[in-house]
């Protein structure tokens, strides 16, 4: 027996991640209360399975600015917030909306003025890049792997024996920039978050040695320069511009070789590593793709969402519309939340 | 003596019958407490009400709570609205759960400092004073300084949404930087007939102010009573009072010069966009001859600003791709983490534009009238076998060192904000969210913060504008005195606590009736100097009340008595 419930709400947020927290608590600061739908249990989304990423000092990660707007939203009551709750369909009705929601085996019947899709990223799937191993060797993960071996398990050990990896090697640009697999695009993001990661396990574990291996840095905001610097002083990181084209797995040793270039000579060897990271890009959340389907939307030449004119009603917020670390989604978020306050208000 | 209630939180039964049945019977003996009850889950909408009432009826004067971390109870008094008919100051939590049952393992010793820590709670309680709120009205009227591309876009959307702007602008003419732009990276349109409209509509709207030119001599006061000199072109003073004020004031460039660098044919990235802009094809034209060659060179300085490498793509394909030119990129990575930019340098690479990323700094000379630049080639991955590339070049395109202002330092001594290592103003606490500066009531964006691209700097416009609207829709700005206060007849006039006070909420004024430190000679009626907080924009850090060696300021939410009951080093 499924039971239907009645919901009247003037802005329905679909999808719980830092891009759609930002939006409702913005709106409800303006007195609009909106609905916030979240397909997991809980929310916070992607973000909220990061770490800090501190080393000595702050390395502007953002990640704690996430779990304080997770406990805002639940301690504010103009926001509704639905968990483990789904879109089944969505439909246009003249200047309205009205969608089918399910959560569990109730069904919400909701009348809206205006969806905002904050839909989300999904890390890239990195079994698509065979040569690299990943989900066949235990031992290479990808750094989304890493964080949440660093949040949830508070140490950094190798999957395979559960010891702790003397050298570790950074793949970059794992499912961007990359012609070979029809993204392209540069993910904006991990070459910071990569960084930021080996920053903080450095300061962690100052044994550890680390080798980076990328195309091109990319910057992330005001204070990357020095934090850059800082990476480049640290005689135990090796930044290399070299993507090395595959792993190997020697079982006798339990050890992963790489074929590197040495930045000094030039010469390239073969190498060693006790654990290889994925820096994994961004790609729209898998989810994402019924939505973009009911509401009409369009895709851009990247595969994330592109924003609708603003007379519809629909609003994409946050890295389902491309590629965003945690300081711009929340940015593009405050821009969204002004234009939907806009828009229900009737200013342009 | 305060009458106190305590409730005991059993955490769904985690806090043990036996350890309650012991706490209860120790509670029972002391006097201040009026009851004891216990209540399953205190953070639920259902027990909270329970506990409305039971205060209510008993008229307490003050609640315990014993149970788990003091953030659980706050979390649910703000979702729930705060169940007591008392102010929301007057609680303390005693945190059995954690400090005591996660921590002891020995049953005895377990109570002994439970009940160690009860005592104390009840004490604290005891001498906790309400703390009232006060209300700040706030008029919709906003100071924006600078009328650059974020200004601009800023003074549009507040005026928009009902707000009286000023728009202050040093030069004559408005949009800044932008100006030099000719065209859009990702889209086919003018910069200048968007800007230009933009503009237009600024002028009429009948909301905005414009000074331009205009600058701001001086700054008094605090949000929602900022008091602004404004000194006018003309060369008269203006007084302004809006409740918040915006910077806008964008960033400087410094070219490279002497020696080759000097040479009419090494130009600028904005003095190429409006060659281009004025060029028509088949090819350009520099002073009269045909531009064959073309190179960029890039990241000497700026190694975080990304819109250098993307105008520099954007011109490369205007040049190699409908003006016949070849174009070489040296650079030191190539920044293509912006919307669509990977495509854009695939396309470059595809249509013959060279990239050459460089670590030693390339070596310009003049060789028969043109530049000839020279470069190592480190796609080569032997050192030794790395040779010079030379590249003889029609025109020399530099990418200009950004750089904060020249008047910022200036700026940010009269608004007292803090500026970051490189001498941009501070936004980097993350906590505060970037358009927040470290003053309650002023907010930063574009340049003078961080230079970016058009899309971020309007997105970042847009973000600061709807902070900006938040606060002042409601009219009036709703804060606890949960903050620092001075004791004016203590107070030395050391001047500490300004100069440490983070927010710059501390000033000294005229208002004190007496000072300790003056013993003689005191006229009558006289107020004297002493430092005084502005209890709206005061963060109740307690940094002043550390650092005053006077021991002039207290915290209103935290006294000293307090801490030392804590400690338990009252006696």
């Amino acid at each position: 027996m499924t039971l239907t419930n009645m919901l009247e709400k003037e802005v329905l947020i679909i999808g719980g991640g830092i891009a759609g927290i930002t939006i409702a608590l913005e709106l409800a600061q303006w007195g609009i209360p909106p609905l916030l739908i979240e397909r997991n249990s809980s929310i916070g989304g992607l973000a909220s399975t990061f770490c800090c990423k501190a080393s000595e000092s702050c390395n502007k990660c953002f990640a704690c600015v996430v779990d304080k707007r997770v406990s805002e939203v639940y301690q504010n009551k103009k926001i509704q917030l639905l968990t483990q709750t789904e879109v089944s369909r969505i439909r246009r009705n003249e200047k309205k909306f009205e969608a089918t929601l399910k959560k569990g085996r109730e069904l919400y019947d909701l009348r809206t003025n205006a969806i905002v899709v904050a839909a989300g990223i999904d890390p890239y799937d990195a079994t698509q890049k065979g040569e690299y191993g990943y989900g066949r060797y235990p031992d290479v993960i990808t750094a989304k792997d890493l964080d949440e071996m660093l949040r949830y398990k508070g140490k950094l050990i190798r999957p395979s024996n559960g010891e702790l990896p003397a050298r570790i090697a950074f793949f970059q640009c794992v499912g961007s920039r990359d012609e070979s697999i029809g993204n392209l695009y540069c993910s904006q993001v991990c070459c910071a978050y990569a960084l930021r990661l080996i920053k903080a396990i450095r300061y962690q574990y100052p044994l550890i040695e680390v080798s980076f291996f990328y195309m091109d840095i990319q910057p992330a905001g005001p204070s990357f320069e020095s934090f850059l610097k800082s990476c480049r002083e640290d005689r135990r990181i090796r930044l290399i511009r070299s993507l090395p084209s595959k792993i190997y797995f020697s079982p006798a040793s339990n050890l992963l070789k790489v074929r590197v270039p040495d930045p000094q000579t030039g010469e390239v060897a073969e190498e060693t590593f006790d654990l290889v990271v994925l820096s994994v890009g961004m790609v729209l959340n898998k989810g994402a793709k019924s939505l973009v389907q009911w509401l009409g939307l369009n895709y851009t030449e990247d595969g994330f969402i592109e924003s609708p004119p603003l007379q519809k009603g629909v609003f994409v917020a946050g890295a389902c519309s491309g590629p965003k670390d945690i300081d711009r989604t929340i940015l593009h978020s405050k821009h969204i939340a002004l234009e939907v306050y806009q828009f229900l208000k009737g200013i342009n | 003596m305060a009458r106190i209630g305590i409730f005991i939180d059993t955490l769904k039964g985690t806090l043990p019958s036996s350890f309650r049945d012991q706490l209860r019977s120790t509670l029972r003996e002391i006097p201040e407490v009026a009851f004891s009850t216990e209540e399953e889950e205190l953070v639920s909408s259902e027990a909270l009400e329970r506990m409305s009432k039971l205060l209510e009826r008993e008229k307490v004067e003050r609640v315990v709570i014993v149970g788990g971390s003091p953030k659980i109870y706050e979390t649910s008094f703000q979702k729930w609205g705060l169940p007591l008919p008392l102010n929301p100051y007057l609680f303390t939590v005693a945190n059995i759960r954690e400090q005591v049952l996660w921590a002891s393992i020995d049953e005895k010793e377990a109570f002994e400092k439970a009940k160690r820590m009860i005592l104390k709670a009840i004490r604290i309680a005891s001498s906790l004073k309400p703390i009232e709120s006060q209300t700040l009205p706030l008029k919709p009227e906003v100071l924006i300084l600078g009328g650059g591309l974020s200004g601009l876009s800023i003074a549009l959307t507040l005026a928009k949404a009902g707000i009286q702007v000023f728009l202050v602008e040093k030069e004559k003419t408005l949009g800044g930087k932008t100006t030099e732009l000719w065209k859009f990276y990702n889209k086919e349109v003018e910069v200048k007939g968007w800007l230009e409209q933009k503009i237009s509509e600024l002028r009429q709207n009948p909301r905005i102010s414009l000074l331009a030119p205009a600058q701001l001599k001086y700054l008094r006061g605090h949000l929602g009573r900022f008091q602004a000199t404004v000194l006018t072109g003309k060369g008269e003073e203006m007084t302004l009072t809006p409740s918040v004020i915006v910077v806008a004031t964008g960033y400087g460039v410094e070219r490279k010069r002497g020696g080759i660098y000097d040479h009419k044919r090494v130009i600028t990235l904005s003095e190429m966009e409006k060659l281009l802009s004025e060029t028509h094809p088949p090819f350009p034209l520099f002073e009269g001859k045909r531009v064959e060659t073309v190179t960029f060179l890039l990241d000497e300085t700026n190694e975080d600003i990304k819109f250098d490498a993307i105008n520099a793509i954007k011109q490369s394909l205007i040049l190699q791709g409908s003006l016949k030119c070849q174009v070489t990129i040296l650079c030191k990575e190539v920044k293509v983490s912006s919307e669509g930019m990977e495509r854009l340098y695939r396309k470059a690479r595809g249509l013959g534009v060279l990239f050459v990323k460089y670590e030693e700094p390339p070596r310009l000379s003049l060789v028969n009238g043109q530049i000839q630049v020279e470069v190592k080639d480190t796609s080569i991955l032997h050192k030794e076998d790395q040779w010079t590339i030379s590249i003889l070049s029609d025109l020399v395109v530099l990418s200009e060192a950004i750089l904060p202002h020249q008047e910022l330092t200036e700026l940010s001594a009269l608004l007292k904000l803090h500026l970051g290592k490189r001498g941009f103003l501070m936004e980097d606490n993350p906590q505060l969210l970037r358009v927040r500066s470290n003053r309650r009531g002023i907010f930063v964006a574009g340049g003078c913060r961080f230079p970016q691209e058009i899309s971020e700097t309007l997105f970042e416009a847009d973000a600061l504008a709807q902070e900006v609207l938040v606060l002042l829709s409601k009219g009036a700005y709703t804060y606890d005195l949960s903050v620092a206060e001075v004791d004016p007849k203590k107070c030395a006039l050391c001047y500490t606590c300004p100069r440490v006070c983070p927010h710059s909420a501390i000033t000294v004024e005229k208002y004190a009736e007496r000072n300790v430190y003056l013993t003689f000679g005191i006229p009558q009626n006289t107020q004297w100097g002493a430092a005084k907080v502005d209890p709206a924009s005061c963060f109740g850090c307690g940094i002043c009340v550390g650092e005053c060696p006077a021991r002039a300021i207290t915290l209103r939410h935290y006294p000293d008595e307090l801490i030392y009951i804590q400690m338990g080093v009252d006696g």
